[in-house]
């Protein structure tokens, strides 16, 4: 109930597509289950995909379909009627489609047997820390934990009281601030210099991540003061050396859900290089369109599916626990970072067309690359940013992402006030909503 | 990285550091509760200054002067003479006090005083006839936060719960719950830092002196200011409102109406009191109809409600160069209109009989 309202909060009237994606997928994970005919079995699964999707499809991607066939008829000679839905996006439609389909899967594939009680399911979709913006839970992880009883622990309330602190200095202080730099530069692209876009691609790094990551470590933190583990969804992913180590510390959850729902069925990495550039391409391109219904996102899942696939054809592809010096490793991050950052400028431009203009001042073709300006938002970008990036670093050298609860009491203190006057005295609290809310 | 099962070495172990900064944190903010005075503006303090007595039981009024920052002049013991001597007057104007704030303003002081005989209300025809986006607590921050900051949180959640303004209620919730280093960090920052000898700005300013030092007894302010109005102040005006326009609506007169019947219920007598207009906004508010309009739905309230009468009822238009900008009079306007309300007062009321005949 209290999921419920959370929800019905934003817009009472879409609860019912959480009901019907319920109702659907425990149906059919019942059936799945139950039947042993396998004509019955399959019947049901493409039930719940196509339920799903069907419904991700209406909502999402209607609009984006029908203006782009229409620009194709167009094109071929044919005059099409613009058709387009006026309908509001259902906040977290994306993740909980996602979350339930995958319980459906799962029990085909042998790998989860079906809860019995309805009203745990109910709560497995409509989970409220994570409805919204994920991570996108697996059910054989997050239903153990819904149908077992539950007892307070101190120790996990703490770190889950720390979490949502942080989370919330991520978002507020730094993304919110951060953002103020990349809007402004973003907004302006005509006037902008090559340092400016530079400084605010760093920039907008920085605020997607702080503000994605935030809401994760908010949504993790909120569950586990209610006795939940939810997973873990970023892992200081830019540290990350490879593309694919980058994968697995960005939005974790879907990238294993990409990897294990369409990669690995697909064939994954077990087949001819061809082939496996081209599901690379695929899953890629894919999860480029999951974040929204426009090029772009398309386009930054493709440059993605083609870095995945050069450093691969390279042979720079290294298993993470890969020992190499300090020096290789800094400069492999350092480049792979910049390789993001040429990704977030596809992913940041309202178009593609957005997208020349700022390749044409990135690279400095229409003159003008430095200006002092661009050097003042650097230095604001390091002061909003200056505590997330030393406590990653703690973490990473750590490989604790909780190394700071167990630090000294008196650095404790002045890490706990310092936050509490950053936000108090330096928070954006007009700042925009977070950015994963409208995927 | 795989997730440690325990972070915290032990279990049993209270979070000292959470309770210790938390203690900090509340000494750092009663710290600057402690300093307010010395870094608010001077426009804020003031306004605090009469907050205060207005829920102070102790100082009874006889006669509120009510309206916006265009009456922050009306001296209360000019009006005092005027009724004849002997009455407690006290000037509650407010920057950014529209028709809303005054009827939720009436309400909350009758939960703290006894009703006064009489209240001045000033008004212009924009604050009942124009754009209704303009001038609104739901659609102007401004007069939200003016309304959070004038009326008490008890009177005013109550209210909002009573009207289901839900939106309102969680709004007020939010800025009563911003802790004081939050609420005041545009003054704050430059106020650490002049204090600190590093800032460009200096807190208080000269503006803040100018007005403290404006401020006088019983509400007033005698801000008198020396720039005049540009021949083009109506229409930067009229762009900087995004354009003005006839509302038709009406959406501020049920308010007026609201306020008009909770000072009928408690027999107090209402007083409408027109404060002068610049020649060039009186004639693009001819244009438009707002004139015309306005001075029906005086009529149309007079003739509702018997405790409400209208002091002038011909609206007063000043030369352009009497304005600081299209609202406010400067120094040459207020020390010709200071000359004039006094002695206008007094003989209206006369020819009403004097002030006891007011309550009918």
């Amino acid at each position: 109930m209290a999921s419920y309202f959370f929800y019905g909060f934003w817009d009472w009237r879409f609860l019912g597509l959480i009901v019907f994606s319920t109702l659907l997928d425990f149906t059919c994970g019942r059936v799945v289950h139950g039947s042993k005919s396998d004509s019955e079995r399959k019947l049901c699964l493409w039930l719940s995909i196509a339920g799903n999707l069907g419904v991700l499809g209406f909502f999402k991607y209607f609009n984006f379909f029908a203006e782009n066939l229409s620009t194709l008829l167009a094109a071929a000679g044919f005059e099409a009627p613009p058709f387009v839905l006026t309908v509001l996006l259902p906040v977290g439609i994306s993740f909980y489609t996602f979350q339930t389909m995958s319980y459906t899967i799962d029990i085909y594939q042998g790998r989860l047997q079906p809860t019995r009680g309805f009203l745990d399911f109910a709560l497995f979709v409509s989970f409220f820390p994570q409805l919204v913006a994920g991570p996108i839970e697996r059910a054989r992880s997050l239903l153990p934990q819904i149908c077992s009883a539950r007892y307070f622990d101190r120790k996990q309330f703490y770190e889950g009281c720390w979490l949502i602190y942080w989370g919330l200095y991520k978002k507020v202080f730094v993304a919110d601030n951060v953002a103020r730099i990349v809007d402004k530069v973003y907004g302006s692209l005509d006037t902008s210099s090559g340092l400016h876009v530079l400084v605010a691609t760093y920039a907008f790094a920085v605020q997607i991540y702080c503000d994605f990551s935030g809401y994760s470590d908010i949504a993790r933190g909120a569950a586990k003061t209610m006795g939940f583990e939810i997973s873990l969804n970023f892992d200081i992913p830019y540290a990350a050396r490879t593309p694919q180590e980058f994968w697995r510390r960005w939005h974790i959850s879907l990238s294993q859900w990409l990897r294990d729902y369409l990669y690995i069925p697909l064939g994954g990495s077990q087949q001819r290089s061809g082939r496996v550039f081209l599901n690379l391409m695929v899953v890629m391109a894919l999860g480029g369109l999951w974040h929204g219904a426009q090029w772009h996102f398309v386009f930054w899942g493709i440059y993605h599916g083609l870095l995945l696939a050069g450093y691969r054809l390279a042979g720079a592809e290294s298993s993470p626990q890969a020992r190499r010096s300090i020096m290789r490793n800094g400069f492999a991050a350092l480049l792979m970072f910049h390789f993001t950052c040429l990704g977030w400028m596809l992913f940041r431009v309202e178009s593609m067309g957005q997208m020349s203009t700022v390749g044409a001042r990135f690279f400095g073709w229409n003159g003008g690359w430095f200006t002092a300006l661009a050097l003042g938002d650097l230095y604001l970008l390091l002061f909003y940013s200056a505590l997330v990036i030393v406590l990653q670093v703690f973490q990473y050298r750590s490989n604790n992402p909780l190394v700071s609860l167990g630090w000294k009491l008196p650095i404790r203190v002045a890490l706990y006030v310092a936050m509490y006057l950053s936000l108090t005295l330096g928070g954006a609290y007009d700042g925009p909503q977070f950015i994963y809310f409208q995927f | 990285m795989t997730v440690p099962s325990s972070s915290i070495s032990s279990s049993d172990r209270l979070p000292w550091a959470g309770f210790i900064a938390a203690l900090v944190c509340l000494v750092l903010e009663g710290l600057i509760l402690t300093l307010q005075p010395r870094f608010v503006s001077g426009l804020d303090l003031t306004v605090s200054g009469k907050r205060q007595t207005m829920t102070d039981p102790s100082q009874q009024e006889d006669v509120l002067i009510l309206g916006d920052s265009r009456f922050f002049s009306i001296r209360p013991d000019v009006v005092d003479r005027a009724f004849g001597g002997s009455h407690v007057v006290t000037n509650y104007t407010w920057p950014f006090a529209g028709v809303e704030i005054v009827d939720y303003l009436l309400e909350a002081y009758l939960r703290y005083k006894k009703p006064p005989k009489a209240i001045l209300v000033g008004w212009m025809p924009e604050n009942l006839a124009v754009s209704p986006e303009r001038m609104s607590v739901a659609s102007d921050p401004l007069y939200r936060t003016r309304l959070f900051t004038v009326i008490p949180a008890v009177p005013l959640a109550s209210r909002f719960a009573k009207d289901r303004r839900w939106e309102l209620l969680w709004e007020l919730f939010e800025y009563r719950a911003l802790p004081p280093s939050s609420r005041h960090r545009a003054r704050l920052i430059p106020f650490i830092r002049s204090a600190a000898g590093a800032g460009p700005v200096t807190i208080p300013d000269a503006e803040d002196r100018r007005i403290i030092a404006a401020y006088e007894g019983g509400g007033s302010f005698l801000l008198y200011r020396d720039e005049v109005a540009g021949p083009d102040a109506v229409t930067s005006y009229e762009q900087a409102a995004g354009g003005l326009r006839l509302d038709t609506t009406l959406g501020n007169v049920a308010p007026f109406r609201s306020f008009l019947e909770r000072a009928k219920a408690n027999r107090i007598s209402v007083i409408l009191f027109n404060v002068p207009m610049p020649d060039g906004l009186y004639q693009r508010f001819d244009e438009l109809g707002v004139i015309a309009e306005y001075q029906q739905v005086i009529a149309r309230l007079r003739w509702e409600f018997e405790n409400f009468e209208v002091m002038e009822p011909a609206l007063q238009v000043y030369p352009d160069e009497y304005f600081a900008d299209v609202g406010h009079m400067n120094r040459q306007g207020d020390e010709q209109f200071a000359g004039h309300y006094g002695p206008a007062m007094k003989q209206w009321l006369q020819e009403q009989g004097g002030p006891d005949r007011l309550a009918r």
